[in-house]
């Protein structure tokens, strides 16, 4: 291969290019040998097709003309013939050039003969010849016929077998053109993949051998070159690169003896790093050197400071008369001539004798020695001698040159710095022992400089510890001079609190009495009028009247809730804890709200969400009282639709929601809704009557019972008033007074099914007529029995019964002091058990209480009971009944209370007081003393001063305070000496003290027996009941009755009242008034006492007009516009026989005036 | 009611004359050993469909002249077309070179001669014809 790339690529080219032009030659020439056959076939073949059948179809016409000639038997017919036949022989005439001219002739001789038999044969037909003759003649002239036939068919019909084979031909030459072109092809093809494998085949060995090449060069292998072995442009790239190693392998040496020279110098100043003695660095730089260069011995001269080379350190040369010289003189021998000069010395091939070089095995002489002078500032300081077996290199001297001025350096260095050393040693000793000295003063003072800082330490530590005791004295005292300011400031706040408090509830007392006062005269006369009893007022004017009335209500049940909500808000409301039963709620709301819905149009429904609990622990008074206050809002407020009221439960709460149709409430006024006297102005336009106060008290309660109150509201939709309290009130309220709800132990008569119930517990087998008793008409046994219980604490007895009818039978034979009475009974109900009694004589004047758990008290009320007490109630509702009926002063019992806290002490009394047939009951402690005292009646109390609880003294004043004028008997039982002061005190409270000793108990069973006699000599006559009578039943006329009052309203209208039923009137203003007229007219039957009044109040003048014996029995009813708590006692505790809280309820007045007078007259 | 006596019986009875006395009769050379012939046959070898007898003698027909009461008779029994569509049907064949008709003989003695000149001759002659000694075949 000695051709270029170019070359070889235009070759190929070249030969593909040949190729094709072979192929379209050879093309191109069997082309033109088919296209001669096809046109030898166009020209032989193809007029034959066309002359054949023209001719046959003119034979035929010419038959065919013989023929109709011979059926027409028409000789000019015949004649016609011979146009036809010329015809015939006239297209024959062209005939000749295609099927020859011979086949021509003989066709037409044919066409002639047939011609002339086939007229023959017509004109003898014509003629009507027949027979044999004629046959014979005929087929003469059809052996013409088909000689004409025969020629046809031979010489102008297509030679198919010829046009066959010229085809066969034709396509014979198509196939062998292609089967030479695939040849010529393949053989091209065959060519160029050669060559083109050759050239390739060249080009990837030199690219191969190129890139190992390159490969060695990048490993740094330059020594081989890349082989050529062409001459083309591979071979060149070959060549360069070649080149290109060449230089990269001389810079590689050039960098190595560079490297080789440097880490020679950095060797040996490494191995001269650190503090050398002379003698040390000359050994190492020569030990070093040697190995370095690889030479057998070395020596080094270096001069001393007298001028004189001596052998400082050598390598490989051994000591003694054939080692080597210890000095030399400049200039003496080789060493010395060397340090005349600059340049290194090499003294070749040097006497055999000259130096041995010697090892254990033998010695010998180097074959060269290298003398190089070492030079400091261009001044020769030593000489280097080398021993050489190799001959010297460019490289050694290099490095000596290089090296000797640093060697020479580190020399001059050692040795100054040797001498240094020598006199620094000097110096240090002298320092050593002037340090000594210096160490031991220094000592000395160190001590006493610490003395010193100890004490002055200790100076200043009490020197702070003064200074903050100082400031922290400074700092108590301020505080505390602020703490006083601070308490002052609170007490002043707190007296200023309870004096504003306390005129609060004074202002709202006063002006509840003031308010009362007017109003109440105003009752009474408008009720007065409106009885019309003269007949002289019109029908309007009496309903004027009733009008009057009813506003006079109104603003009554106004001031009830302004008291009430004062009450809440100072927190004096009460609340009692009780058991609340859901259900009871919502029929009690329905009861109550049904009808009144109903006069609106409107629909009420109370509904108990399902899971909720029975009952919930709160005060049921207020519970209803919410209820109450929102639906009845609620109805107020809505003209259409309806109110629902709702509870169900939300989590550890129960919510109370009473929803209604009316207007809503926007949300701007939904903040002042809540606050008193506030109804929405606008489009309610204060139409509705109402005071306002109503949703403020129910909200005021819900918090007072540990709930809220909520209001959702939508305009013209309606609102919700949602009360949501806790199931069980929380214990933060203080003020609540735990009511002992009776524990109501299953009824167990009820549970166990068929077992006749026992006889009823009471006192039916030891009462004695007369003895005072009260009769329990109640269905409910274990209730029953529990009152029978309470009874019995208040030392009375009591009868049970079941149903009405036994009711009935018991209150005529034993005429009981007072009848407690259910609503629903079995046989009959409470109400109908009322008329029973009111129906007998016998029984028609005794008291009657119902307690039910059906709150109808209006009815009851108005048949004439005492009261009506609502189920459930608590023990003290009941002592409550109990007093009604019985009152504490009418009855006096012998029970006794013992009031002892030594155990034995007590047990032995108790003994002995029931060994005497008395009921004693016993209490260790004060406080149990004093809810024994409340809830039960006591003759008599023995009392031990020496209490655990509380001072005797103390206990008795509690108990007057408690009990006023119904306070028992005490005898004071004590083992205490009595102070005379004590004694004293005792005195106002008791008649008997017996002392603890000897006979003690003797003495205080005879006290007690005394008592007890006193007490049943004295027994009261009982009372009779306070009962409504009609006005027909009223007979006061003649009467004469004192009134007392400072309002000349309230003075006119009692008056009138009274003067209308025909009883006489006195009058007085003031209490000292009063007592003049009485003195005046001792004739006065009866006192109706005001207690506000100016000069003398109401219990002042009482108690004057019980001083004088005269009036000790006059009825005094005292009237009263302070419906508080206490007035009552107060006034009995005055003297006050009777007491009607203002305004004044004129039938109950009448019929209480009416009462005392007939008593005072029986007695 | 006498004419329609006579219709129906010469209705019946000329029937029976014809058979009793045919109007032609079937002639061929004595020495042809066939007796009876088929129609179809025969009526192929008048117009040269068929051309030989069954043992193998060429089959020479001759008709009686065209005139003839006898000839119209017997292309009417035997070649079921008139005398003319004869006539045509040879003269299209005659100049195409497609054959030539039989040889027309004027009376039935021409035809017996004829017969007995030719040994694979065939012809008729009127059933009153002395038919010498040519031998008279059935027309199955």
């Amino acid at each position: 291969m000695r051709l270029s790339f170019r070359a070889k690529l235009i070759a190929l080219v070249a030969v593909a290019a040949l190729a094709f032009l072979v192929l379209a030659a050879v093309g191109t020439l069997y082309s033109l040998r088919v296209r001669d056959h096809l046109e030898r076939i166009q020209a032989l073949h193809l007029p034959r097709l066309e002359l054949g059948p023209k001719l046959e179809g003119q034979v035929e016409k010419l038959s065919r003309a013989f023929q109709d000639a011979s059926a027409a038997k028409d000789a000019d017919m015949l004649a016609q013939t011979v146009d036809l036949k010329q015809a015939l022989l006239d297209d024959l005439a062209g005939a000749g050039r295609i099927v020859g001219a011979a086949e021509a002739a003989a066709l037409r001789g044919a066409i002639e003969d047939y011609h002339a038999a086939a007229t023959g044969v017509t004109r003898r037909l014509i003629a009507g010849e027949t027979g044999e003759a004629l046959v014979d003649a005929m087929e003469a002239m059809q052996g013409k016929h088909a000689q004409v036939t025969a020629i046809l068919v031979r010489g102008f019909h297509v030679d198919r077998e010829g046009l066959a084979r010229d085809f066969d031909t034709a396509a014979q030459e198509q196939i062998n053109a292609t089967r030479i072109r695939l040849l010529i092809t393949a053989i091209c093809l065959g060519v160029v993949m050669l060559l083109s494998y050759l050239i390739g085949r060249g080009v990837l060995g030199s690219l191969t051998r190129l890139t190992e090449g390159f490969g060695r060069f990048g490993q740094g292998r330059f020594g081989e070159p890349i082989p050529i072995t062409t001459r083309d442009e591979l071979g060149e790239v070959s060549r360069q690169a070649n080149q290109m190693a060449h230089q990269l392998q001389e810079a590689a040496d050039v960098r190595a003896r560079s490297d080789w020279i440097k880490a020679g110098f950095a060797g040996l100043t490494v191995e001269l790093r650190g503090e050398l003695l002379p003698k040390e660095v000359a050994s190492r730089a020569v030990g070093f050197i040697a190995r370095y260069l690889d030479v057998p011995a070395a020596a080094l001269y270096w001069s001393s400071r007298a001028g004189v080379l001596e052998l400082l350190g050598h390598h490989a040369l051994a000591p003694g008369a054939a080692g080597p010289v210890p000095s030399f003189r400049p200039g003496e021998g080789l060493v010395g001539q060397a340090a005349l000069g600059e340049k290194l010395m090499l003294v070749e091939e040097p006497p055999a004798d000259y130096l041995k070089v010697r090892s254990g095995l033998g010695e010998s002489a180097p074959r060269a020695i290298a003398l190089l002078p070492l030079l400091r500032s261009d001044k020769v300081m030593g000489v280097l001698e080398l021993a050489l077996f190799r001959p010297w290199t460019e490289e050694a001297s290099e490095l000596m040159l290089h090296v000797r001025e640093s060697l020479a350096i580190a020399l001059e260095v050692a040795r100054t710095s040797a001498e240094t050393k020598a006199l620094l040693a000097e110096t240090q000793e002298l320092n050593a022992r002037l340090a000594t000295q210096e160490e031991e003063l220094r000592t000395t003072n160190e001590e006493l400089q610490t003395q010193q800082e100890e004490l002055r330490q200790t100076n200043e530590e009490l020197t702070q510890q003064a200074e903050e005791l100082e400031v922290q004295r400074r700092t108590l005292q301020e505080k505390n001079l602020e703490l006083d300011d601070a308490r002052r400031v609170l007490e002043e706040r707190a007296k200023e609190l309870a004096t504003v408090s306390a005129y609060k509830s004074q202002f709202l007392t006063n002006m509840s009495h003031e308010l009362r006062t007017p109003l109440n005269s105003m009752l009474l006369l408008s009720q007065l009028m409106s009885e019309n009893e003269e007949k002289n007022l019109t029908d309007k004017q009496v309903e004027f009247c009733r009008t009057i009335y009813s506003a006079g209500k109104d603003l009554l049940g106004l001031i009830n809730q302004v008291l009430d909500l004062a009450k809440v808000e100072s927190g004096k409301q009460e609340i009692k804890i009780e058991r609340v039963a859901l259900q009871g709620l919502i029929e009690r709301a329905q009861r109550m709200f049904q009808p009144l819905a109903r006069d609106k149009g409107l629909t009420f429904t109370a509904e108990l969400a399902p899971g909720l609990p029975e009952a919930i622990q709160s005060d049921h008074q207020r519970v209803e009282q919410i209820i109450t206050n929102l639906a009845g809002n609620a109805i107020k407020f809505t003209e259409r639709g309806g109110v629902t009221l709702r509870i169900s439960g939300m989590g550890s709460q129960v919510a109370l929601a009473v929803t209604d149709t009316g207007p809503g409430i926007a949300p701007e006024h939904q903040g002042r809704i809540f606050a008193p006297f506030e109804q929405i102005e606008g489009n309610t336009d204060r139409r509705h009557g109402g005071t306002g106060l109503g949703l403020t008290i129910a909200k005021e309660l819900a918090m007072l019972l540990g709930g809220e109150l909520r209001l959702e509201s939508t305009m013209g939709k309606g609102s919700t008033f949602t009360c949501v309290l806790p199931l069980e009130v929380p214990k933060r309220v203080e003020k609540v007074v735990a009511a002992k709800v009776e524990a109501r132990p299953e009824p167990v008569a009820q549970r166990t099914n068929g077992k006749p119930a026992p006889p009823l517990l009471d006192d039916r087998g030891g009462l004695d007529a007369g003895d005072p008793c009260l009769l329990i008409i109640e269905d409910d046994r274990i209730f029953g029995e529990t009152f029978a219980q309470v009874i019995h604490g208040q030392g009375l007895k009591c009868l049970l019964a079941a149903d009405g009818k036994s009711g009935l039978e018991l209150a005529r034979q034993w005429k009981p002091r007072g009848i407690i009475l259910d609503v629903k009974l079995p046989d009959m109900n409470g109400f109908e058990v009322m008329n029973g009694l009111r129906a007998d004589p016998a029984t028609e004047k005794i008291p009657v209480h119902f307690v039910s758990a059906v709150d109808d008290s209006e009815r009851g009320l108005a048949m004439g009971a005492v009261g009506y007490l609502t189920k459930p109630a608590t023990r003290r509702d009941l002592v409550r009944v109990v007093e009604a009926l019985v009152p504490k002063r009418t009855v006096r019992t012998t029970r006794i209370l013992v009031v002892e806290d030594d155990v034995l002490m007590g047990d032995s009394v108790v003994r002995q007081l029931t060994s005497e047939g008395l009921e004693v009951r016993r209490v260790a402690a004060a406080a149990a003393a004093l809810e024994a005292l409340r809830d039960e009646r006591f003759g008599c109390m023995i009392l031990d001063l020496s209490l655990p609880d509380m001072d005797g003294l103390e206990l008795l004043e509690k108990i007057r305070a408690q009990s006023g004028p119904d306070m028992p008997s005490v005898v004071i039982y004590t083992a205490r000496a009595l102070s005379k002061e004590e004694a004293q005190r005792l005195q106002s409270y008791t008649d008997a003290v017996v002392l603890k000793e000897g006979h003690s108990a003797e003495r205080l069973l005879n006290e007690v027996r005394l008592f007890v006699r006193r007490l049943k000599e004295g027994l009261v006559t009982r009372p009779a009941p306070v009962r409504r009578l009609h006005p027909s039943e009223l007979h006061l006329e003649g009467r004469k009755v004192l009134v007392v009052d400072d309002d000349m309203r309230t003075m006119y209208a009692l008056s009138a009242t009274l003067r209308a039923k025909g009883v006489e009137v006195f009058s007085a203003d003031t209490g000292r008034a009063a007592l003049e007229v009485l003195a005046q007219h001792p004739e006065v039957e009866a006192v109706l006492m005001d207690i506000m009044m100016p000069e003398m109040d109401g219990y002042e003048a009482m108690r004057r007009i019980r001083a004088n014996e005269l009036f000790k029995k006059l009825p005094i009813i005292a009237l009263t516009a302070k419906a508080m708590k206490g007035d009552e006692e107060k006034c009995l505790e005055a003297g006050a026989s009777g007491y009607l809280p203002k305004p004044i309820d004129a039938e109950r007045l009448l019929a209480l005036l009416q009462e005392r007078l007939t008593r005072t007259g029986d007695a | 009611m006498k004419a329609i006596a006579l219709f129906l019986t010469l209705a019946t009875v000329l029937p029976t004359l014809a058979e009793e006395r045919p109007a032609y009769r079937v002639i061929v050379h004595p020495e042809n050993p066939i007796q009876t012939v088929e129609r179809r046959f025969l009526a192929d070898a008048f117009l040269k469909k068929s051309s030989h007898w069954p043992n193998g003698e060429a089959i020479r027909p001759v008709d009686l002249e065209s005139e003839s009461s006898v000839r119209r008779r017997f292309s009417q029994d035997l070649l079921k077309r008139t005398t003319a569509a004869v006539r045509i049907y040879w003269q299209q064949r005659l100049f195409s070179g497609r054959g030539v008709p039989p040889p027309e003989l004027s009376t039935d003695a021409e035809v017996v001669r004829y017969v007995l000149k030719h040994r694979g001759a065939v012809g008729y002659v009127a059933g009153t014809a002395d038919v010498g000694g040519a031998k008279v075949v059935a027309v199955d």
